[in-house]
């Protein structure tokens, strides 16, 4: 790696998200270059961020036994939404010549963890299928700067959303303690990313970028990657105050959404105000254990399941590096997006069957690991 | 007859060989001219070509490093457009080539101009429509905007809109919970 | 490769990868040898899907019979070029997927009508293998119909309806369900009744339109579970051999079959393999023609073919074809998925199996504007909208049954294909009633067409493509009748099987794929537990005249 300066040298180490940003601060107006170098690896940690989602959203919808309910309907859409705002920082990315990595060694995506980036410290990700805890972890994520108030129509009372579960999977008792830090975080990336777009204008080379089912445009110029992060915030993390309303009732932001299948109820607007009315049952799932660190071992399962769980892991590398071959510079371009589009169908494949055996001496079952190979 | 000596030259009907060979980064932005040209003269580009441009970059891709190679074509097609472009500028040498060649689609194409609109324009239309050329149809008199094609890849039926124009009174799509 | 296999299976298509994979899943280390006699064709390719797209080509059908490589006689022109696909995975390679269960009647055509044939089996022994079937080739189908009994719902819901659709549905729902003569009036009238056509696609299918080539694997092709059984490491012994046809099955006493004789296509060198037991699946037209070139001295006729019966009794689906135009397409509809999605059973009941029953479905590449091609023709977007928006036509077609008859015949013919196979000819003839019949049905669909207030431009009972040959080597409880028993085993053997459409007494109104595939689960348990499976329905012996 070539390094021009110290500035550069130094973008290069930081790992966390806070000190990326002050740092990408520390820039003098004119130097065009240093700009570039920091605004590519803001970017890659916001690419990074993205795609940790997607194994913890993807393995809680499959959990749920009817894949066309609601609530999976709800969560896949979410996944979906994901996956569109990765595609769109990539895009943006190849737009200004780099390329995405997401199969990183370094920063290699194990469960447990908390989000890449030390952008949440407090926050303990589980694969452990969709329970109180996992929702609750997936509304932290979402979480808006502003939380709109709701309020539950049978009682009459602001609803609370409670605090995350600890690092024993267990909600504590109380109210929500509130430090907005970690997303203040996702939040200030996005602008610190928008901000030396508008500064830099660069000229976007539209080659390498790529449009199709899974991202909408095109970043061809600075305009447009504003609107990708105003559509990123709106939709997904990092938004100031998004309310119910903001996106619509029919396409809540994904905090709403995940709120709405942790208290089990629906959120309506009447008048001015929102509230949780209408029932919202939770679907019946399986019961997977929390998959432990560096996931279920050859020695201690049986051949059946260390086929489906190594099976799965190698199904999912392929499918990071079909995206990362996506927008590499001299990589198979959309060709690669439609293997990875039908790859991820190919996970399915393996998670299901797992999901459904239980471990021995246990009331729980197996899950898919998610390791990188 | 369009074109001068350039479109005119009479050549073999087969693909011109090309194995072994690849097109610059300047062939490519001039076949691209093409492909805008098409949404432009038919009016039915949707929001910005540039959203097209991934999906047809890999057909070139696609097309040029396997046999048969097209870049014999894609480079023929330039020298064709470069003569055009000279005789009639740049708009009317498009409208030209598109209404005027009297080059018969069904033959085999002999002289430069005629594999220029056979190999390259017919493909680069199909091409135009199928990744997303065909959704300017279907709302002139009021009716929905047309929503899949032969070779659209449009998403999976999972979502929450669906793939095709759907029959309204569909008595399990209908009700909105379903869907 | 070996000298010897537990099984072997002749032919790469759905009922060989069905069968290995039961049988593997079984016993991951059983011995498994597939000969198939065509090439291997690269799925997925994204050239080949861009040759698709701009000029129409697809990669396999060079495999196809040429026209000048099969040939019919008898007073209809039986279609045998271009029907099926041979290299690995069969026809699953080009098929449109169209999934549908043979409806109770059909296992009792004889006893119902007086003509064709009886199976040895009845739905009822059929229809959990139905539910193997419809999961593992991922049937989209609509749960809330009731067409058939069914102990399961479909594995994955259906395909929404087009708007175009919506035009047909509602004419036809307005519709008494005629009865012609020939036909059993059950006394109650009913509209005709919508249906969802069930169709096998795995739930990425993302609509693309390119199903003959499937840029993402949506649809249903045997080539994916047979590369999936070939890259699994627990089928240590599973072996597939391509451009390996088989030409003679050899036998060391009358029932018992010793081993198969096949040719590699690359050096010409001849084998020959053992198996424990042998499963023929390579369709309907290779598998008398094999049967009755393995001639020896226990068989002189060729095996399974002491009566003289192997190859008799063809029969496929002929199309009943009625074309309408309206005045106006205000909405510009074209085709929009490339498979149908409209269909009704309405008239494939037990009271129309006399005069022949009929399966009724939509074309889906109707109402359709090729708007590329009018670019390409140098239409300007002003001419464009006056023809998407103008003249519509609509296409409502009807697969009809036919009935096997002993003078109808498939048989092999002087001269090879370009894999080393023998050629085709089918010898089949319709009778007078027959055609009578099928011209009547036309006025069904006509009847709908003119309901949708559309002018009737075509009407006309099409040959019939062999697609869906089936009946060549058929079940039956005897071999004075039949060539395969109640389990598709050549009669008079202990280990041949006959895993294909060519064992189907009858070939019903509906496309044979998905019972070929429930036959395909029961052979499995057959061979793995054959003590486990009872009859659930008795089916007495029966002599009919031939």
């Amino acid at each position: 790696m070539n390094f021009k300066n110290k500035f550069q040298e130094q973008a290069s180490k930081i790992n966390n998200v806070q000190e990326l940003i002050a740092h990408s601060k520390n820039v003098a107006t004119d130097e065009h270059e240093d700009k570039m170098f920091v605004l590519k690896e803001l970017l890659n940690n916001a690419v990074i961020l993205e795609f940790a989602t997607i194994p913890i959203y993807l393995q809680a919808m499959w959990t749920i036994k009817d894949n066309k309910c609601e609530v999976a309907k709800s969560i896949r859409n979410i996944f979906q939404e994901e996956m569109l705002h990765m595609a769109m920082v990539c895009n943006m990315i190849a737009g200004i010549g780099g390329e995405p990595k997401i199969y990183n060694t370094k920063n290699r995506l194990s469960f447990p963890s908390g989000l890449p980036g030390g952008v949440h410290p407090k926050l303990f990700l589980y694969l452990e299928g969709l329970n109180d805890s996992s929702l609750r972890n997936f509304m932290e994520i979402e979480l808006p700067e502003e939380i709109a108030d709701i309020y539950d129509y049978d009682s009459g009372e602001l609803v609370d959303i409670g605090n995350i579960p600890g690092q024993n999977g267990i909600i504590p008792k109380g109210k929500h303690d509130k430090d907005h830090a970690h997303n203040a975080t996702i939040g200030e990336l996005y602008d610190r990313i928008n901000e030396l777009f508008q500064e830099l204008q660069p000229k976007m080379n539209v080659e390498r970028q790529l449009a199709g089912p899974l991202s909408w445009w095109v970043m061809a110029d600075a305009n447009s990657v504003s609107k990708a992060i105003d559509m990123i915030k709106e939709q997904g993390e990092g938004a100031e105050n998004v309310t119910p309303a903001s996106t619509g009732m029919d396409d809540l932001a994904h905090f709403y959404r995940f709120w709405e299948v942790f208290y089990q109820k629906k959120i309506v607007q009447e008048g001015e105000k929102y509230y949780f009315k209408g029932a919202n049952p939770r679907p019946e799932t399986y019961t997977i254990a929390r998959v432990p660190k560096g996931g279920y071992k050859e020695a201690d399962v049986s051949p059946e399941v260390w086929h489906l769980t190594n099976s799965f892991d190698e199904v999912y590398t392929e499918l990071v590096k079909f995206l990362e071959d996506a927008w590499a510079i001299d990589g198979r371009g959309q060709a690669a997006l439609v293997n990875a589009v039908e790859v991820m169908f190919k996970l399915e494949q393996y998670a299901l069957p797992l999901m459904k055996i239980p471990i021995p001496g246990k009331s729980q079952n197996y899950g898919p690991s998610f390791r990188l190979i | 007859m369009i074109g001068g000596s350039v479109c005119n030259e009479q050549v073999s009907a087969s693909l011109i060989f090309a194995e072994g060979q690849k097109l610059t980064y300047g062939n490519k932005e001039a076949l691209w001219e093409i492909f805008e040209a098409i949404g432009e003269t038919w009016q039915n580009t949707i929001y910005n070509s540039n959203n097209q441009r991934s999906s047809w970059f890999e057909m070139i891709k696609a097309k040029t490093e396997n046999a048969p190679n097209y870049t014999g074509e894609y480079v023929n097609a330039i020298y064709v457009l470069n003569e055009l472009y000279a005789q009639y500028g740049k708009k009317d040498a498009f409208k030209k080539l598109f209404f005027e060649s009297g080059v018969d689609n069904n033959t085999a194409p002999t002289t430069r101009l005629a594999h220029c609109k056979v190999f390259v324009v017919n493909e680069f239309i199909r091409m135009q429509i199928t990744a997303g050329g065909f959704k300017s149809w279907g709302d002139a008199n009021g009716g929905e905007q047309a929503k899949n094609y032969h070779g659209f890849l449009a998403g999976t039926r999972y979502n929450r809109t669906p793939r095709v124009r759907a029959f309204d009174e569909d008595p399990v799509y209908s009700n909105k919970e379903n869907v | 490769m070996k000298n010897k296999y537990d099984y072997i299976i002749v032919g790469a298509g759905v009922a060989s990868a069905t069968v290995a994979r039961g049988l593997l899943l079984d016993k991951h280390d059983a011995s498994i040898l597939i000969l198939e006699a065509g090439p291997e064709v690269i799925a997925k390719d994204r050239r080949f899907w861009w040759d698709y797209i701009t000029r129409n080509e697809r990669p396999y059908t060079y495999t196809y019979d040429q026209k000048f490589e099969a040939g019919s006689t008898g007073n209809i022109e039986y279609q045998t070029d271009g029907v099926r696909v041979k290299a690995y995975g069969g026809s699953t390679m080009h098929w449109g997927a169209w999934s549908l269960r043979f409806k109770p009647e059909d296992f009792n055509l004889h006893t119902n009508t007086g003509l064709g044939a009886d199976w040895p089996i009845n739905y009822e022994d059929l229809e959990s293998y139905y539910n193997d079937a419809e999961s593992f080739l991922s049937v989209c189908g609509d749960e809330k119909e009731n067409w058939v009994p069914r102990s399961k719902p479909y594995p994955v819901p259906p395909f929404q309806w087009t708007a175009a659709d919506g035009e047909m549905i509602k004419a036809w729902e307005q519709l008494d369900v005629v009865y012609q003569d020939g036909d059993i009036d059950p006394g109650n009238r009913t509209k005709i009744k919508s249906g969802k056509m069930p169709v096998a696609r795995y739930r990425k299918c993302m609509t693309t339109g390119t199903c003959k080539y499937c840029p993402i694997g949506g649809r249903f092709n045997a080539q994916y579970v047979l590369d999936d059984l070939k890259n699994d490491p627990r089928f240590i012994n599973f072996e597939v051999r391509v451009n390996s046809p088989v030409h003679h099955v050899n036998v060391s006493s009358k029932s018992k079959i010793e081993s198969v004789t096949f040719t590699d296509n690359h050096n010409g060198k001849e084998h020959t393999v053992s198996g424990e037991t042998v499963i023929l699946a390579s369709g309907a037209y290779n598998i008398p023609k094999l049967l009755r070139a393995s001639k020896n001295e226990f068989w002189k006729e060729g095996i399974g073919n002491d009566y003289d019966l192997v190859g008799r009794f063809v029969v496929s689906h002929s199309m009943l074809n009625v074309v309408g135009k309206a005045k106006t397409n205000p909405n510009g509809w074209f085709q929009e998925y490339d498979f149908p999605t409209l269909m009704s059973h309405s008239y494939n009941t037990k009271e129309h199996q006399k005069k022949g029953k009929i399966f009724i479905f939509k074309n889906r590449t109707t109402p359709n504007t090729d708007i590329a091609q009018l670019m390409i023709d140098g239409k300007t977007r002003e001419e464009i909208d006056a023809i998407v928006y103008g003249e519509m036509e609509v296409n409502i077609q009807a697969f009809l049954e036919e009935k096997g008859k002993y003078s109808n015949r498939l048989e092999a013919r002087p001269g090879v294909d370009r894999f080393g196979l023998p050629q085709t000819t089918v010898h089949f003839s319709r009778t007078d009633e027959e055609m009578t019949n099928a011209n009547d049905r036309l006025r069904i669909l006509e009847e709908i067409l003119i309901k949708m207030g559309l002018e009737i431009t075509s009407s006309k009972v099409d040959k019939p493509g062999g697609h869906h040959t089936t009946g060549t080597a058929r079940m039956g409880t005897l071999p004075e009748n039949s060539v395969t028993d109640k389990f598709m085993r050549v009669h008079d053997t202990d280990n041949l099987y006959v895993c294909s459409n060519a064992a189907f007494p009858t070939g019903s109104a509906v496309n044979p794929t998905l019972t070929l595939t429930a036959l395909a689960f029961r052979l499995v348990e057959h061979l793995t537990h054959p003590s486990k499976r009872t009859e659930t329905s008795k089916k007495k012996e029966w002599k009919y005249q031939l």
